[in-house]
């Protein structure tokens, strides 16, 4: 029994190594490959250096792209908290008919492919004059963010007890009080993560981005129009910065998902 | 001024008649609890007292105001939850704030309030603390003061000493009384709990399936319950079935148990005898039996005894007076006086 139960646990810890190493295989290649000193794609690298860092960063190009994902991921998924949030209260705590194909509606962009959304918005943003725009391109991924704003925010509401939202109401507060004296305080941890979340989603989205950006451009766009015309080792330089940028963002999720009394803890 | 009523209020949830027709007045002042099992109803009151529902017919009056549709924030209604329901992001003081600040007072107004309740309900110096700091009983109070502290013109409690250790229930029992005697404030307490309901109220609503089974001093429904279940839901209780003898017994299948005079019953009635009016002896009394069944309670022992009719008698013997063992026989006698007639029951022969 005993020696089973142990064999057993090697055999996971063999599997679960085993999976996580292949997991992780492209960052083991792309990370190193980006302090390389070779002039192509070369692993393991001859030796190192820093050039196409100095590369990347030297070039306006990247740089303006950079920018542009940076403002693009800020704005919507601030606009995704926002409405997201609104809507997961109204579907969590409303009592209305037709809330739940409301709450399906919401949930589209995230089940819908997102070659049907690029298209969908290419020819409705084509219509209304927004082709091409930045406002159209932070429109449309702040609808791709939405549902994992209000998927996440349900969760966190559902497990604030109602109860104290009902003392604050027999306590004198309005309905608009209760929403900012009480819940939103007590949702500030579980917005934050899903800010991170759709800040990093927007930060990685091409699909809808390559169809209705038009001329601007962002790091993603920027990457695969690059691999399309040639294969240049600064890629790996970007991927490698990206790699660390979600490490840290998901670091910060975990920060915010580990604290205390958090609501619909994602931990 | 204060007194609450409830005239012919409904409510249900689809098919779910969770109060039905029901009608109530609390008087001012007083403290009244609303007693019954669960699924009688009496959260579904509370909370359409409280305004968190509204009822589908009848109308419920504060003092000379119609409340049944005002909201729950222009009641003025002091509610305190089982689960506290303090706010978790908040400090003690902040969390007592709460009500005046959105009343909009001033900060100097605001802070002697809050000390005032604080010394109130002795947590002075706990301001600064956040609720998860804070012991069970000590969050009650909190609750508590919040509650008050911008004087409501009642006070509901659903359920408040449910959460706590039987030691801690007492003292916030005994606090609860204390606070409610001081402030003058009219206060209705729904609960599960006999003890609760008989120890801290001036009168007992006792619900059953939506409706009134019955009002009274704790006093009255525990010794003059109108009906089996009113008799049942307080204490343990003997029922005696039987044609009422003139001569002073009721009599039936199960034996012949003297009673006093009922007034103005006769036939078929069915008679309360508690457990505890109830003495047991080895001398003669008035029905023999055989003790089955001895559970030891610490103040008093509980006997299961079989009467020779083969009924089942429960019996209470305090201290050390008597002791019996399973299998000895014993004799059972009462004071007349103590078989209380149920004046709802009875009537058609079994």
């Amino acid at each position: 029994m005993n020696a089973r139960s142990r064999l057993s646990t090697v055999w996971l810890t063999v599997v679960g190594a085993s999976v996580l190493l292949f997991l992780c295989l492209p960052v083991l290649i792309v990370a190193p490959m980006s302090f390389s000193s070779a002039q192509s794609l070369e692993f393991p690298p001859p030796s190192l250096s820093l050039r196409w860092y100095e590369n990347l960063l030297g070039n306006p190009i990247w740089i303006d792209a950079g920018k542009n994902s940076l403002m693009l991921a800020t704005l919507s998924s601030s606009a995704a908290i926002v409405l997201g949030t609104l809507a997961a209260y109204v579907l969590v705590r409303g009592n209305f008919p037709g809330r739940h194909l409301l709450e399906a509606n919401f949930m589209a962009p995230m089940i819908v492919p997102s070659i049907i959304t690029a298209v969908a918005l290419y020819i409705f943003f084509a219509r209304i004059g927004l082709l091409g725009s930045f406002t159209g391109l932070v429109l449309g991924h702040t609808i791709l963010a939405v549902p994992y704003v209000v998927l996440i925010m349900q969760a966190a509401i559902r497990s604030f007890d109602i109860r104290i939202e009902q003392v604050a109401a027999t306590l004198g507060a309005s309905q608009r009080q209760i929403l900012t004296m009480v819940v939103l305080p007590n949702l500030a941890p579980s917005a934050a993560a899903a800010w991170i979340f759709t800040f990093v989603m927007s930060f990685d989205e091409v699909v809808v981005t390559l169809f209705i950006s038009g001329t601007t451009t962002t790091i993603p766009k920027r990457m695969f129009s690059e691999l399309m015309l040639q294969v240049n080792p600064t890629i790996t330089a970007v991927a490698t910065l990206l790699i660390a940028f979600n490490l840290v963002a998901l670091a910060g999720l975990l920060l915010l998902t580990r604290r205390r009394g958090f609501p619909g803890g994602m931990g | 001024m204060t007194r609450v009523s409830f005239s012919q209020v409904s409510k249900s949830f689809g098919a779910v008649k969770a109060v039905s027709d029901l009608s109530l007045t609390v008087c001012s002042g007083e403290f009244t609890t609303i007693l019954g099992p669960s699924g009688s109803g009496k959260t579904t009151m509370l909370s359409l007292i409280a305004g968190i529902s509204q009822p589908n017919t009848g109308r419920i009056v504060l003092g000379d105001r119609d409340i049944t549709f005002v909201p729950a924030a222009k009641r003025n209604i002091g509610l305190v939850f089982q689960s506290y329901a303090l706010f978790p992001h908040m400090s003690i003081f902040d969390n007592i704030a709460f009500p005046l600040r959105v009343r909009s007072l001033s900060a100097a107004e605001i802070r002697s309030r809050v000390e005032d309740a604080l010394r109130m309900v002795r947590l002075s110096g706990l301001e600064a603390r956040r609720p998860h700091q804070l012991s069970g009983g000590q969050q009650q109070r909190v609750a508590l003061a919040r509650a008050v502290v911008f004087k409501p013109d009642i006070l509901l409690l659903d359920e408040p000493l449910a959460a706590l250790d039987r030691k801690l229930r007492e003292e916030v029992r005994s606090e609860i009384r204390a606070l409610q005697r001081a402030l003058g404030i009219t206060t209705i307490m729904v609960t599960h709990d006999q003890e609760e309901a008989l120890s801290l109220s001036d009168r007992v609503v006792l619900l059953s399936g939506g409706r009134v089974e019955q009002i009274g001093t704790p006093f009255e429904i525990y010794h003059q319950p109108r009906t089996r279940f009113a008799a049942g839901f307080l204490g343990l209780a003997n029922f005696i079935e039987g044609r009422l003898d003139p001569a002073g017994a009721i009599v039936g299948s199960e034996g012949r148990f003297p009673c006093a005079s009922a007034g103005e019953r006769t036939g078929v009635v069915c008679g309360l005898l508690r457990p505890e009016d109830i003495t047991a002896s080895p001398e003669k009394g008035f029905v023999r039996g055989t003790v089955r069944d001895v559970v030891f309670l610490g103040e008093i022992a509980r006997y299961g005894v079989e009467l020779d009719t083969g009924r089942m008698m429960t019996v209470h013997v305090g201290g050390a007076v008597g002791r019996f063992t399973e299998g000895q026989p014993v004799w059972l006698s009462w004071d007349p006086e103590r078989i209380w007639i149920l004046p709802h029951e009875g009537g058609a022969v079994h």
